[in-house]
């Protein structure tokens, strides 16, 4: 099994991996594995009948002989392998599913199918919580959460910036900053209802951004706290490189402060399947003095 | 020749006048009449021949004063006793004494109770001690609020913020902390009991500190210790707000910063 992975990487490196490929590219690339590949005899009784192109899935088709069978965790094997090879990211990143085929004549004797998302070495669990009470950057906020398994978890590296959870290019970083005063919830859910108030926080908030666009912005509650969440994208350039950043903010007014919850990176299928993982992450935030 | 008579009202001799005209003055019974004839000054219904005036006045309902007047020989002299003057003299004394006993004893009372006090703040400050409690973090939030308001008091020269066993005090209840820094822009000196503040949860020590400083800072008096006052930054019992949360403490910071701020008279 491992030499189809390894044949079909030959194949992939002419694809551009800055980008989201189109339908159309996902179609040219079955075409070309099916010029290179077609015919030819993989050993253990699997030979390659042909690739072809489905919306956003490639389908391998393979003859086997009559003594071939499926092992009792193909699936499992061909996403290890994949990931072994290195090409299960550009999978994952290019929103890529792929099927395979085995016919033995013209009986379809196996099929499996593994969704781009199931390539991704993403872990989209999250572990015990952890604590900011008594961070020195943390101005004196109790707050607990879950952080995701597998990811890096960092100090921050500018004066506001209490935690931030790293995988690759991807982050979810706790920031506090001080409010001008003291607000109750219900103060805060009276200035969250004056949509001018909201549309300035946003701009300000978004102003590190270039061409900064907003998304979609909502009021929410946060365990008790009255919350404004918004995503927006735009453009950020850092040592002459020109990156296309994507954000999901959740603001959170406590007290006295204001405690920003921003995740994201690179502009690209990573956010939109991480987007739940930064969902359950912001979901298990506990303040947990008002239970005192 | 007609007779003539005279009449006195006590201080001089008037007349004379014949009984006709005697008859047109505002006498009475008692009135001293004299006439040549008569040794002395005689009351006028003691003398027969005037008994056609006499009969003519009425008699008084009640009769209070005795005046005596007797006329001398060679010079009418009149002395005039007279007893009602001598009772509200005496009236005025006591009324007097009485006043200035009130006096003195309140003078006395005010004196007590200050040196009272002073014996209270000398005992506090005797007691009072540094604590490992950053105060000086309630007081720059509690400038940064007011002003946020409009209020921008004097910041004090000097600040005080200790521990100090209130609860040692005689003659006392249970206090929680005490501001001597009321009218005086310069200073913030307040003390606050220890097992209050190690008991308190963090609203109620932000309660108990936003609390001292108004007094303190925007001189601002305890309210009355009434029903329709509780849950209010300046209700004296906050020994009750066990149970209260940081919003609470928010919304009746803003309260009274709100009312101070629209009388501006801190």
């Amino acid at each position: 099994m491992k030499i189809i992975l390894i044949i079909l990487l030959v194949c992939f490196y002419s694809i551009s991996f800055s980008q989201t490929i189109s339908e159309t590219d996902i179609k040219q690339l079955a075409t070309q594995i099916n010029d290179e590949l077609q015919g030819m005899d993989l050993g253990n009784g699997i030979a390659v009948r042909g690739c072809l192109a489905f919306r956003r899935t490639l389908v391998y088709q393979y003859d086997v002989d009559e003594y071939w069978y499926p092992t009792e965790n193909m699936k499992e094997d061909l996403i290890a392998n994949s990931k072994e090879a290195g090409n299960a990211d550009m999978f994952f990143k290019n929103d890529i599913n792929v099927d395979f085929h085995y016919y033995f004549g013209n009986k379809l004797q196996k099929r499996i199918s593994v969704k781009s998302i199931e390539f991704s070495n993403l872990n989209f669990d999250i572990g015990d919580y952890i604590s900011i009470k008594g961070h020195p950057k943390a101005k004196g906020v109790n707050l607990k959460l879950k952080p995701p398994i597998g990811w890096e978890i960092r100090e921050g590296d500018r004066p506001n910036i209490v935690k931030k959870f790293v995988y690759g290019n991807n982050s979810y970083g706790i920031i506090v900053r001080d409010n001008i005063t003291f607000f109750s919830r219900n103060e805060v859910r009276e200035l969250l209802e004056d949509e001018d108030y909201v549309n300035d926080f946003i701009t300000d908030a978004s102003s590190f951004l270039r061409n900064p666009e907003i998304l979609n912005h909502n009021i929410v509650t946060i365990d008790k706290y009255p919350t404004l969440v918004f995503t927006m994208k735009g453009q950020m350039e850092r040592s002459g490189i020109k990156m296309s950043l994507i954000f999901k903010n959740w603001i959170i007014f406590y007290e006295d402060k204001i405690v920003f919850l921003q995740c994201g990176g690179l502009n690209n299928k990573e956010f939109n399947t991480l987007e739940g993982l930064y969902n359950l992450i912001t979901n298990s935030v506990i303040f947990p003095e008002q239970y005192n | 020749m007609m007779k003539k008579y005279f009449y006195t009202n006590g201080k001089e001799k008037i007349g004379p006048f014949s009984v006709e005209e005697l008859k047109e003055q505002n006498l009475s019974r008692e009135t001293k009449v004299w006439s040549y004839g008569l040794d002395n000054w005689t009351t006028l219904s003691e003398i027969e021949e005037l008994n056609s005036i006499t009969s003519s006045i009425p008699p008084k309902l009640k009769v209070s004063n005795q005046n005596t007047i007797e006329p001398t020989s060679t010079k009418q002299k009149i002395n005039i006793e007279r007893k009602p003057i001598k009772t509200r003299n005496k009236l005025k004394r006591v009324i007097i004494i009485i006043a200035i006993s009130i006096l003195v004893s309140l003078i006395g009372i005010v004196a007590y109770n200050r040196q009272q006090e002073n014996e209270l703040y000398q005992n506090i400050v005797d007691s009072a001690y540094d604590a490992n409690t950053d105060f000086d973090f309630y007081v720059k939030k509690f400038y940064r609020d007011v002003e946020v308001f409009g209020i921008f008091p004097k910041k004090s020269k000097t600040t005080i913020i200790k521990f100090a066993k209130l609860d040692q005090l005689t003659n006392a209840t249970h206090i929680h902390g005490l501001s001597y820094g009321m009218n005086d822009d310069d200073r913030i000196e307040i003390y606050i009991n220890p097992s209050t503040w190690e008991s308190s949860n963090k609203p109620m020590r932000y309660y108990l500190m936003y609390h001292e400083l108004s007094h303190d800072v925007l001189n601002v008096d305890d309210l009355s210790n009434l029903t329709v006052n509780e849950g209010k930054l300046m209700f004296p019992e906050i020994a009750s707000y066990e149970a209260k949360t940081m919003d609470d403490f928010i919304e009746s910071s803003h309260e009274l910063f709100e009312e101070v701020a629209s009388k501006q008279n801190y």
